[in-house]
């Protein structure tokens, strides 16, 4: 299954405005995607927005054609209005929740659970524990692994199964998605 | 120019935006800059826009899209400064 998450932390972002550095809006938007921007009421906080739908869909489409990270948010056509971002012929459809603090986005799917904490140098082994306190699991039966191109799963030592999760952290948060499971 | 000088141009661009310090000490053109320095990749647009005023070069979107390692950002310098 695919999945995809990402999460911004807006006090870092909006510190440094992006709206009149032309150059960096033409590596990461196409000229259709900027005027989307400057049609919104708070144009920085779309950037971002946009950024985060972007990172979410190319987190999913890496996860399902097993692609090595690349560099090419332009690619990733992304839709404001209708939250989708295109990439290839396929649409992802992306929700999206923003307060004054954060945005988090992620894929739609059904079923998915979330586990945001607060970031620190031992954020994955807090997610793990958390994991383990959801899923009633042994904590000593999960170990997070990335394969081979750097795409994170949860290995399930008592099953033989990995569980995709997809991981993100920006500044004071970090947040984790993975589809509910019956242990 | 020199391959070592282009290095450590791009090491003082990096450090920055790096927020895993440790893979600083290791830095060659095998380092990964979002395994082994953490750089997130909006900051690695950042570090293509510094590149570019650095060496006086256009990376376009296309050369961008591979620019993962040290080695890589390395390649792209020379080949840009050499078109």
């Amino acid at each position: 299954m695919i999945i995809g998450n990402d999460l911004i932390d807006l006090e870092i972002v909006l510190g440094k405005p992006r709206l009149k550095n032309d150059r960096f809006l033409s590596k990461v938007f196409t000229d259709s995607e900027i005027s989307q921007i400057y049609s919104q009421s708070h144009p920085e906080l779309a950037i971002w927005k946009m950024w985060s739908m972007k990172e979410t869909a190319y987190k999913a489409h890496q996860r399902l054609f097993q692609i090595p990270a690349r560099l090419d948010p332009v690619t990733y056509e992304c839709d404001l209005y209708n939250l989708c971002v295109i990439k290839e012929q396929k649409n992802y459809s992306i929700n999206l929740e923003q307060d004054e603090n954060h945005i988090y986005s992620w894929l739609e799917f059904k079923n998915l659970d979330h586990i945001k904490i607060p970031y620190s140098t031992n954020y994955k082994s807090d997610f793990i524990k958390e994991f383990a306190i959801r899923t009633d699991l042994d904590l000593r039966n999960i170990e997070l692994r990335k394969n081979h191109i750097g795409i994170p799963e949860l290995f399930l030592k008592h099953l033989g199964a990995n569980l995709p999760i997809s991981i993100t952290h920006h500044g004071r948060f970090a947040a984790i998605c993975f589809p509910l499971i019956n242990c | 120019m020199t391959n070592r000088d282009i290095i450590s141009k791009i090491k003082t661009i990096v450090t920055p935006y790096t927020q895993r310090k440790e893979g600083l000490s290791e830095f060659d053109e095998s380092t990964n800059f979002l395994n082994d320095l953490e750089i997130n990749s909006a900051n690695l647009v950042d570090v293509v826009l510094d590149v570019e005023d650095e060496f006086d070069i256009e990376i376009d979107n296309e050369s961008m899209e591979g620019m993962m390692t040290v080695g890589d950002a390395r390649d792209i310098i020379i080949k840009k400064l050499n078109d």
